[in-house]
């Protein structure tokens, strides 16, 4: 190997340690660490850095400008152009398919995380507000579907709808089958993410508010639902990050119409990487990022 | 025929000048019974306090006339009109909440605005209404503004603001001054009752600062463990505390245990004492109180009730100071004076001198004294 070669081959490895110690050395300068710090700080980003090197790979390799190979080749925007509809350039994925599964994402996103939030919002109310027999155990089994692994709740669910086929066709494996599967998980975050933000509210204010002539149902439209809301959008944008990101659940009730975006990359990741997925993932993990962003966002300023 | 409708009138007279009628109210949280059968007449425009440690249920009576509890048994009457179902917004008192409880989300106006809104107030009263609210407890400047911007007196006097706006029959404030440093909580103690004084409402005022019970009522009631010990004006309570609790409660006392030997003279471990109070049989157990202040301390012998003691304690207090003396019996009495020469110091510990006891400041306490709270009240301090 000459010198040259060896540099190409290791050109993509060379890119993502220049692109850490950069970021590395600007966050240095910007918070203006003391010098004993340092080394510390150099292992958490590290540590960091081992996390999200994976994310960051996908993220510069869906810049490369070449269909097959893992080194750099050069810049180009153009499979972000063909996941938003140029036909013109080539390899990769259908155009067709790729809109249907976006599509099929954004409905099962959208749909389930409304239901969710509406569902999970009312848990999240009543468990903080009433004592009722069992309500803790209510509270306690919310964190079951937080904590149970995907891959059981998946064939939990599949088990379940086969069973429950015989009473309605919304359970066939199918987008309605996908939007209740998602609704059972997600239900349990947002309900915690709102009871959360109301353990911080002073219970006084309900009194104060039925004191001042307001009955129960003026209570709740002017002073508990705006003091919730930051925690039932907190919720919501969580809920959708969640339904965004599931492959499991999904892949276990989805029909063949009903592909996801997830689901997509994993069949075509099997007839081998084509950097237009790799845009694609950087897309997801992009309004991933944005949604959990905002989401700590509004749970933090509920505090002020 | 005539006198039974002079009564019948005198009695409507009483009636409506109560404002709050408690009857026999009882009310327990699981096991535990917090009130016992609570029976007050409140008259209307004075300003009551209801003075108790914490625990005693003083806290619960009010949120039960504000409709946040509802009693086991009993009767709330409000102006003559039974209450007890009614939920707290169909019920013509507010309350001013001990940690404020102002809406984060609303600002300072919108806030004194609920609850006209509430009750559909026309927007041109609503405006002037809630100004003039805000001008009552000066804080016009901050209409705009929201809680979270607003120093803790600021948010005492919005929540009054938010109170006062809406004229209940009865202003409830629970604890309103206790998050306030003493400096603000004094200013504001004057200040609440010159709006009291204004505005001719009836205030219920609760708290566990006999200090502020006394500086600000016109009648107050110390509760104990679920009951009722006094009820009366504050300075008889002060001056003749009908048992060793309420004795204890409203500042210090110096009680002392005896047995009635002859008319008017009680034989105590400080030896035979003359009294004025009236005083049950010969022969019958009874107990005294007087209070620190009401004790003089001289070198030189006093004619009658006077006990020779010895300084055991100098305690220097500023404006006051305070001395423990033993009797050459054992017993310590706490004596108050007031710093008005170059300095309080005018005895030291060790000096032998006489504690002049007046007979007509020694108070005999009722037979609910009871010994064992005492006990307990001294254990808490």
């Amino acid at each position: 190997m000459t010198p040259l070669e060896l540099l190409e081959a290791w050109s993509g490895v060379l890119i993502v340690l220049i692109g850490l110690f950069a970021i590395w050395y600007f966050a240095l300068r910007r918070f203006q660490v003391r010098k004993a710090s340092k080394r510390l700080s150099l292992t958490a980003f590290l540590a960091f850095g081992f996390l999200y090197l994976p994310i960051i790979v996908v993220a510069i390799f869906s810049f490369n400008n070449s269909r097959f190979r893992l080194d750099w080749v050069g810049f180009t925007w153009k499979w972000y152009a063909k996941i938003f509809g140029d036909e013109s350039v080539e390899g990769g994925l259908e155009g067709a398919q790729l809109l249907l599964a976006t599509q099929n994402t954004l409905v099962l996103a959208v749909i389930s995380t409304i239901i969710a939030t509406l569902l999970g919002a009312l848990l999240g109310y009543g468990l903080h507000r009433y004592r009722f027999p069992g309500s803790k155990l209510t509270a306690w089994l919310m964190y079951i579907p937080v904590v149970t692994p995907d891959i059981v709740m998946a064939i939990s669910l599949l088990l379940l709808y086969q069973v429950l086929r015989v009473v309605s066709p919304i359970f066939e494996p199918g987008l309605p089958a996908m939007v209740i599967a998602h609704v059972t998980f997600q239900i349990a975050f947002v309900a915690i993410v709102v009871r959360s933000r109301l353990a911080t509210l002073d219970p006084a204010l309900e009194e104060a508010a039925r004191d001042l002539y307001a009955g129960p149902l003026d209570t709740m439209r002017f002073v508990v639902l705006p003091l919730m809301l930051p925690g039932v959008m907190a919720g919501a944008l969580l809920a959708f990050t969640l339904s965004i990101d599931d492959f499991v659940i999904s892949f276990f009730t989805s029909g063949p119409t009903s592909q996801t975006l997830p689901i997509l990359i994993y069949a075509s990741v099997k007839r081998g990487i084509t950097p237009d997925i790799n845009a694609l993932s950087t897309i997801i993990v992009a309004i991933t990022i944005i949604g959990v962003f905002i989401s700590q966002i509004l749970q933090r300023n509920q505090k002020a | 025929m005539t006198e039974l409708n002079i009564g019948e009138r005198r009695k409507r007279q009483l009636e409506e000048s109560v404002d709050v009628h408690f009857k026999n109210i009882r009310k327990s949280f699981g096991d535990v019974e917090v009130l016992k059968g609570i029976d007050l007449s409140i008259r209307r425009g004075e300003f009551f306090s209801l003075l108790g440690p914490s625990g005693c249920g003083k806290t619960t009576l009010l949120r039960i006339l504000a409709g946040f509890e509802f009693q086991d048994s009993g009767e709330v009457l409000l102006r003559g009109a039974e209450v007890s179902k009614l939920p707290p917004n169909q019920r013509s008192v507010n309350t001013v909440f001990q940690n404020y409880a102002l809406f984060p989300h609303m600002t300072v106006y919108d806030n004194v605005a609920f609850g006209l809104r509430m009750r559909k107030v026309a927007s041109s009263e609503l405006k002037t209404r809630v100004m003039q609210a805000l001008e009552t407890v000066e804080i016009g400047q901050f209409a705009a503004r929201k809680p979270a911007q607003l120093s803790g007196g600021q948010r005492q006097r919005v929540a009054l603001a938010r109170a006062i706006v809406n004229e209940p029959q009865v202003l409830l404030l629970d604890e309103p001054l206790s998050a306030l440093d003493r400096k603000l909580r004094v200013n504001l103690q004057v200040e609440l009752m010159r709006l009291q004084a204004r505005l001719g409402l009836t205030f219920i005022f609760v708290t566990h600062d006999q200090e502020e019970a006394l500086t600000m009522s016109d009648r107050m009631a110390v509760m104990n463990k679920g009951v009722i010990e006094q009820l009366g004006g504050v300075q008889d309570m002060y001056e003749r505390p009908s048992n060793a609790y309420v004795a204890q409660f409203l500042g210090s006392s110096n009680l002392l245990e005896g047995t009635v030997s002859a008319a008017g003279q009680v034989k105590t471990q400080l030896g035979e004492l003359e009294v004025r109070d009236p005083l049950p049989a010969i022969g019958q157990e009874v107990m005294l109180s007087i209070r620190p202040e009401k004790i003089q301390l001289m070198r030189e012998a006093c004619a009658s009730n006077c006990v020779s003691v010895s300084v055991t304690d100098d305690i220097y207090q500023g404006a006051t100071g305070a001395y423990r003396a033993r009797t050459s019996t054992g017993i310590e009495l706490e004596i108050n004076t007031m710093n008005t020469g170059v300095t309080h110091t005018d005895y030291n510990i060790g000096d032998t001198l006489h504690a002049h006891l007046p007979s007509e400041l020694i108070v005999v306490l009722g037979s609910g004294s009871r010994l064992q709270e005492v006990v307990a009240l001294e254990g808490l301090a």
